[in-house]
């Protein structure tokens, strides 16, 4: 964990892009697959929104610069 | 190949209930990039010469490029088929199924025979099973997407089909991931119901492999960088085609858009006043992107105010302007309930929208009256589309005629009904040359089997640019200089429309193959150089900026060679009579205008642009069809023979 960085999610904005998730598993897995990433998302066109972590999650903030809708964001300064 | 494909092309039969897997041949690969080239390679082998629409061994070909579920933007699925409309043709959708066939571990998927009975075909990862669809039959595409969802968990991505599709209607299409992509204009949704095939469920888990990890996250991280410092984002997302700029280009010549049959226009102010200024009060708006969508172009839209508060649709903000002006919808309530009952049960709503709109016309021209339409009154309104559009779906009287597509609603009508239907090779066309004028979109919906009504982000669509931004669009693609010279100054013009499409055209079917949506809005963030970059990185072969314009010349080739095969060719390439007529806006007739505005469009100036088109692609300009030489050129060798001597006689002519 991270204990300089949060990730400040907000799933009304998430709009289901699943570039988080793609970028996640391209950092830590080598390859694409948004279902094994540390960040899953529920996409909204399925029923609401949802933005999960895995526990291995350690805050490096990827996913947040692969968001373009706001829906994930690193702030600093401790969980 | 090290990344970017999956590797493996997936065969169905519904009839023996018998899958089949193969690899995806590196041959293939390096001559044909995937996608729409691909498609286009197994469809020539695949589809023997002459094959109807609705026989079990028609197939249907998917197809998902090697960009797809792994790049901002690159979401496209392909589908190809021999369509109702007789032509081999190709439909690309957006949503997630591109991206989930991929991490199945397939690259394509290639369906076909006929079920028996109703079924869904369900593939996780490598296991692909047949399903019993009796559940779903009869259900809208809705009602079946949440079916599959419930059954099968959110994570999966779906195509599904409506009533239009069961009832083998012509003009109906399929929907991905329930109302995320439409696919199959050209009526893919009645050849899966031809195969009683409703639906197609995908959960893939395997991921998508890449070759060089460092660069290609740099390219990644690039054009994501470029996405949300692009200052135009947040207009684009805040329903751009409403924002006062697009708007105005939409309504600059004729004030206003298009309407009644393509007769007249709906007039700006009407669209401001009943659909500009009261979207903010009555409309909720949410982003609905296509998997790996930066941007997101299509929203779900929710009425929240008056009798219908509450009601969803589905659409693309320009959709709803060019809807609304054809069928004179007269506000969002009205307009939101057409694109619902379309959408959920699987109908082309352009299409369906002209057919309308032209029995409309044969009724005031007193071509047809009560006794053929079973005693409606016909008018350009709401109330005469629903009616139309119920009767339609029923298949009932004459709502059968016009759900029986162009080809067969004007010969079962006669009575020179053709005169006044707008369409091209029985698709509709999405553009008009006398609205936007004359432009590389609308030349390319006169040739090509239902073409594409996005421009790839060449200028050409969008009129009102200046001749920078070509050359711009030339370097962005990476047109060869020599080809420039022609665009540029041929025959004294200062932009040969003609030649340009083929430029515009190979560029956007490297995209097709590759599997990037070709809309403006993501278009921009692309070059031939980075793509190279990406192209390498990803699979870890590498190719040059004018091999991947080669490729896309060639996935265009072999399917003008795989309609030619069944008999199509020039005379088949023309324009609707409508667009060689004036249309009436501002109490002035206004004929189709060349793109700069400097002249009118004749039928012989059409005749001109496509006599150019043909030469600039190589093609015979009595035939219009590939010459040996292109074809060697390009290696299609192998459809040398079925060119020269098709092994079908001429279709009729629609």
């Amino acid at each position: 964990m991270n204990l300089s960085k949060k990730i400040v999610y907000h799933p009304e904005k998430c709009a289901g892009c699943l570039l988080c998730s793609m970028r996640c598993s391209l950092a830590y897995e080598g390859l694409v697959n948004p279902l094994k990433a540390r960040v899953t998302i529920q996409r909204r066109i399925s029923g609401p929104s949802e933005i999960r972590f895995t526990d291995e999650c350690n805050s490096c903030g990827i996913c947040t610069k692969a968001c373009t809708y706001g829906a994930l964001v690193l702030e600093k300064g401790g969980i | 190949m090290e990344g970017g494909y999956s590797g493996k092309i997936l065969f169905i039969d519904l009839a023996g209930s018998k899958t089949d897997r193969k690899e995806l041949e590196v041959r293939l690969v390096k001559n044909f990039l995937g996608g729409f080239g691909i498609n286009n390679r197994l469809a020539f082998d695949l589809i023997r010469p002459g094959t109807k629409w609705f026989a079990p061994e028609n197939p249907i070909i998917l197809g998902a490029g090697p960009f797809v579920g792994v790049l901002p933007g690159a979401s496209k699925l392909v589908g190809t088929t021999k369509m109702p409309n007789g032509f081999i043709r190709t439909a690309v959708g957006g949503g997630g199924m591109g991206a989930m066939l991929k991490l199945a571990g397939f690259d394509h998927l290639v369906i076909t025979g006929r079920a028996k009975k109703p079924v869904y075909l369900k593939i996780f990862d490598d296991d692909a099973s047949i399903h019993d669809a009796g559940e779903l039959w009869g259900k809208n595409i809705y009602e079946t997407a949440d079916w599959l969802w419930s059954k099968n968990g959110r994570e999966c991505s779906l195509i599904a089909i409506g009533q239009a599709g069961e009832r083998l209607i012509p003009i109906s299409l399929a929907f991905i991931d329930k109302q995320n992509g439409s696919f199959g204009k050209g009526g893919l949704g009645a050849v899966m119901g031809s195969k009683n095939l409703k639906a197609i469920v995908i959960k893939g888990t395997t991921g998508i492999k890449i070759a060089q990890k460092k660069i290609f996250s740099k390219v990644f991280d690039d054009i994501l960088h470029s996405v949300k410092t692009w200052e135009e984002l947040q207009v684009v997302r805040e329903f751009s085609w409403f924002a006062q700029e697009k708007f105005n280009k939409w309504t600059k010549r004729l004030g206003g858009v298009p309407s009644k049959n393509a007769r007249t226009v709906y007039p700006k102010e009407k669209l401001k006043e009943r659909f500009q200024e009261t979207w903010e009060k009555q409309v909720n708006r949410t982003f609905l992107p296509c998997v790996g969508c930066p941007v997101s172009c299509k929203y779900k839209l929710e009425l929240n105010e008056g009798e219908n508060a509450g009601l969803v649709a589905y659409a693309r903000p320009p959709s709803v302007m060019l809807m609304a002006g054809e069928l004179n919808l007269e506000d969002w309530s009205q307009c939101l309930q057409f694109f619902d009952f379309v959408n959920k049960h699987g109908i082309d709503r352009h299409t369906a929208a002209l057919l309308i709109s032209w029995a409309v016309e044969l009724y005031e021209r007193e071509i047809i009256n009560q006794e053929d339409t079973d005693g409606l009154i016909l008018k350009h309104d709401y109330d005469t589309t629903i009616n139309l559009l119920e009767k339609i779906l029923k298949r009932e009287g004459f709502g059968d005629i016009l759900a029986s597509g162009w080809k067969t609603a004007i010969k079962r009508i006669g009575r020179n009904s053709e005169r006044y239907a707008v369409q091209v090779k029985g698709i509709t066309p999405a553009l008009d040359p006398r609205h936007l004028k004359f432009g590389t979109a609308i030349l390319s919906e006169a040739i090509n089997p239902g073409a594409h009504n996005a421009p790839g982000s060449s200028p050409s669509t969008l009129a009102d640019s200046n001749i920078d931004a070509f050359e711009a669009w030339c370097d962005r693609a990476n047109i060869p200089q020599g080809a420039r010279k022609r665009i540029f100054s041929d025959r004294g013009n200062s932009l040969n429309i003609g030649r340009l499409t083929k430029h515009v055209e190979d560029w956007i079917h490297a995209q097709d193959c590759l599997g990037i949506c070709i809309h403006g809005e993501i278009q921009r963030f692309y070059t031939g150089k980075n793509m190279v970059t990406i192209y390498s990185a990803l699979t870890g072969i590498d190719i040059s900026a004018d091999e991947l314009l080669k490729a896309g010349e060639r996935a265009h080739n072999l399917e003008r060679a795989l309609n030619a095969r069944e008999g199509y060719g020039r005379e088949y390439d023309s324009v609707p009579q409508r667009w060689l007529e004036p249309i009436s806006a501002k109490g002035e007739e206004f004929p189709a205008s060349d793109y700069f505005e400097t002249k009118n469009i004749t039928k012989s100036d059409i005749d001109r642009f496509i006599e150019d088109y043909y030469e600039e692609r190589g093609w015979d300009p009595r035939t219009g069809n590939p010459l040996n030489a292109k074809l060697k050129e390009l290696e299609l060798e192998f459809v040398m023979q079925d060119v020269k001597n098709p092994a079908l006689k001429k279709p009729k002519h629609i």
